[in-house]
């Protein structure tokens, strides 16, 4: 879904079109790198490139690693699987089981083939006789039922004689109904198929394993850690170090190659193309069928007795997946930046480091709101109630961009963004004041107790705009405030806002008097999104932070950190974002 | 802090006495809230043992609204067509229209289900045991089978479940009436304003 105007994009200097900052910042950073010969070409970020989507994402998508002192994007970090769970049931499933019994839910949930909504096992209702006569147990049958698209197990004519163990249940009732039907195998109804499915299935999965066995492929048990030596050391153990028959004959015999199955009973089914008569019943049930009574793809391959059914009628309950916990690591140093509790119904994080609590966090809004103001986006009901004013090209317009400071120091930023946005559309984009500092992060009693509760400039003269001003808490000549250039707009306890300047540039070119040639009128054809106006900023953040001696310990030799402990160090931290700001009108 | 404008909030302090009594032919044994809302000159029939839940909308202003024995119309549902259109609005026995449905249609059948926020458009025919789903859209002079379930932003499909077995539309007809009861006992009535 597109995010509604005005947005912030940031991205990840994992990418190259990312990791290197415009000439104009360069230039005063790399006294001591050596001169670049590419130092003249265009290194800004261009949101328009086609690559750009791959580089940019919403600040709650990235995470930062506090080793390396860098913003994680999904590229950059690996996944751990921590514990598998069922979302229906909250149950948690060992591995082992896993690796076992298949990925998904064996006790009870299931999910609607019809509309994909969680299955509640419901009672059938039982005739309103008299309440006096207990309910014999023969008539109580149990069914599955969606809540959503009303969808119910009767549908497949399948009932079930107590509520507990569905899934011994239907496998019985599916094995009776194929077999039934596999016995009339050269009847007009019987699929040939899905018989044979499942045995081999079975087949395949023990002649496999024994393949495994026999070959001396030895199954890496510690896939998941990122040291292979404990698993080196079981193999070479296994192989010399056993007094069972079985490891005495490994070790002295050389293992063979392993080989694919080879007969119907190790699992191996050829193509057998469906007898003629089974073809022309299901082409003639089509003709009287319409399309939503036929199985879409996604249907077909939730859940393999599904696999080959044509018909929605014939569609049986899927078995819900199982869901994974994973935690994260940063590629570079490995160090954990993101794992949740290992209980499945504990939702919080042992870690977490998010980028929203590490970097400077960018917002935009139009200093002029429109009367009445647009409604949050985030309250729509319906993807297509949000209704966005276009911006006029040529029409310069004035936003207040905000700087919020999540650290506990104060931080010195720098702003840098091309005089023209890259692309086919050309904005001008000027901000007034690209440097300043934002304040700390810290405790709410902290404003409470420094700051006075009326401004600076209200005067103290008892007079009505004095009151007027207490009241309000801003002092009355706002109304009418200028922004001026290189001025600071608005200072709060940890955020700063400054004034930037767009003028949309328009879309189609002005008409010249010489007519243009094909080759210049196709140039000039808008790509999708060109009306998007976007601004790429580049934000450079320094602070100066106290190294913690407890967090190093004695005999820490990290040659980062050159100083001892209590000694300041100047940390920097620069990154590309884009921000959104609207679309440009015809 | 910005001054909010504050005129969706007048609305609400002071509602607006209406100009026309409606004809209203309110069963005895309903139940209408006192802060429900009937407005227009057509007339309002509503059945047996229906319900009317508090902010909900009856508009008899293009045509006659009649709401069958044993039906609920939640809050903030508007059952009626839009001012400038002329039809009449019927719906049947053991009908529920849940929060905020906008119902504008010609019939709908006994047993049926709307749920939230669902709009049903101007001219629609639904059938016997109908389910819209919540915030699905039937447009305007569509017709709905019998047992049809409009679900999942415009799927439709025929609840075989409910069409081949007569016990489980019973067992839908008990629900509804327990429903029914423990809103009579809920809600004060006060149909005593409209008739």
């Amino acid at each position: 879904m597109a995010a509604a105007f005005p947005y912030t994009h940031y991205a990840c200097p994992c990418s190259d079109l990312t990791s290197t900052a415009p000439s104009s910042i360069s230039k005063r950073i790399s006294n001591n790198q050596p001169a670049n010969a590419d130092l003249t070409d265009d290194r800004t970020f261009n949101p328009h490139d086609p690559r750009a989507n791959c580089a940019l994402y919403p600040l709650d998508h990235l995470l930062f690693c506090d080793e390396c002192d860098a913003i994680r994007c999904p590229k950059c970090w690996t996944e751990e699987i921590i514990n598998w769970y069922c979302p229906t049931c909250l149950f948690e499933v060992p591995s082992s089981a896993v690796k076992s019994d298949g990925n998904r839910c064996s006790r009870n949930c299931y999910t609607c083939p019809a509309c994909t909504a969680p299955l509640a096992v419901a009672a059938m209702p039982q005739p309103a006789g008299d309440y006096l006569k207990p309910t014999e147990p023969a008539t109580e049958a149990y069914m599955l039922q969606c809540g959503y698209c009303d969808w119910s197990s009767r549908d497949l004519d399948v009932l079930f004689s107590k509520p507990t163990k569905i899934t011994e249940q239907l496998a019985k009732q599916r094995k009776a109904r194929l077999g039934s039907s596999g016995k009339e195998a050269s009847d007009k109804d019987a699929k040939p198929n899905p018989v044979g499915h499942d045995t081999a299935f079975g087949s395949l999965t023990t002649f496999y394993k024994a393949q495994l066995s026999e070959s001396g492929d030895a199954q890496n048990q510690f896939a998941n850690s990122p040291y292979s030596s404990p698993a080196n050391l079981q193999r070479i153990m296994n192989i010399y170090g056993g007094l069972s028959a079985n490891t005495l004959k490994k070790s002295r015999e050389t293992p063979q190659p392993m080989r694919e199955a080879r007969d119907s009973n190790e699992g191996f089914s050829t193509y057998t193309p469906d007898p003629v008569e089974h073809e022309a019943t299901v082409i003639s049930k089509l003709r009287s069928l319409s399309w939503e009574d036929t199985t879409t793809t996604e249907q077909r391959l939730a859940a393999p007795p599904n696999n080959y059914s044509r018909f929605a009628d014939q569609l049986w309950p899927v078995a819900t997946p199982l869901r994974t916990r994973k935690g994260k690591r940063c590629e570079t140093c490995r160090h954990l930046i993101s794992r949740p509790d290992s209980k499945v119904s504990h939702i919080r994080y042992k870690i977490r480091l998010l980028a929203m609590n590490n970097i400077p966090r960018i917002f935009m809004r139009p200093l002029h709101l429109p009367n009445p103001p647009p409604p949050n986006a985030a309250f729509r009901l319906r993807a297509d109630d949000a209704v966005q004013a276009e911006l006029q090209p040529n029409v310069a317009q004035q936003y207040i961009l905000t700087i919020r400071n999540p650290i506990f120091e104060t931080i010195k930023v720098t702003l840098a963004t091309p005089g023209t946005t890259p692309g086919n559309v050309a904005s001008r984009v000027t901000i007034l004041c690209p440097s300043f500092p934002v304040g700390p992060a810290g405790d709410v009693w902290d404003e409470a107790l420094s700051s006075s509760t009326t401004p600076a400039s209200a005067s103290n003269d008892g007079s009505r705009k004095a009151a007027m001003a207490s009241l309000t808490g801003k002092a009355p000549e706002d109304a009418d405030r200028q922004p001026e250039a290189g001025k600071v707009w608005d200072r709060t306890r940890n955020s700063t806002s400054v004034i930037v300047e767009i003028v949309p540039g328009p879309l189609k070119a002005p008409p010249s008097i010489v007519p243009k040639t094909e080759a210049e009128l196709a140039d000039q054809a808008l790509d999708e999104d060109d009306e998007v106006l976007e601004v790429p900023i580049y934000v450079r953040a320094e602070w100066e932070t106290v190294i913690d001696a407890d967090a190093f310990g004695p005999g820490a030799k990290d040659d980062k950190h050159h100083g001892r402990q209590g000694e300041k160090v100047t940390k920097e931290l620069a990154y590309w974002c884009v921000l959104g700001v609207g679309k440009i009108a015809e | 802090m910005t001054s909010k404008p504050v005129t969706s909030k007048r609305l609400l302090s002071a509602p607006a006495a209406p100009a026309v009594k409606t004809p209203c032919h309110i069963h005895p044994s309903a139940i209408v809230a006192d802060k429900a809302q009937i407005t227009g000159a057509h007339a309002v029939e509503i059945g047996e043992n229906a319900v009317i839940h508090p902010y909900a909308k009856i508009r008899a202003e293009g045509g006659k609204v009649v709401i069958g024995n044993n039906s609920m119309v939640y809050e903030r549902a508007v059952v009626g067509v839009a001012e400038g259109g002329e039809q009449d609005v019927v719906i049947g026995e053991g009908v529920n229209i849940d929060t905020g449905a906008v119902i504008e249609a010609k019939n709908i059948g006994d047993g049926s289900t709307i749920e939230v926020n669902a709009i049903i458009g101007k001219g629609t025919v639904l059938g016997r045991y109908c389910k819209v789903a919540s915030l699905e859209r039937v447009e305007a002079g569509e017709e709905l089978e019998d047992f049809m379930v409009v679900y999942s932003d415009g799927q439709r499909r025929i609840d075989k479940t409910m069409k081949d077995h007569p016990d489980i539309r019973e067992a839908k007809r008990v629900g509804q009436e327990k429903s029914i009861e423990l809103m009579r006992k809920m809600l004060p009535n006060a149909a005593a304003k409209w008739m």
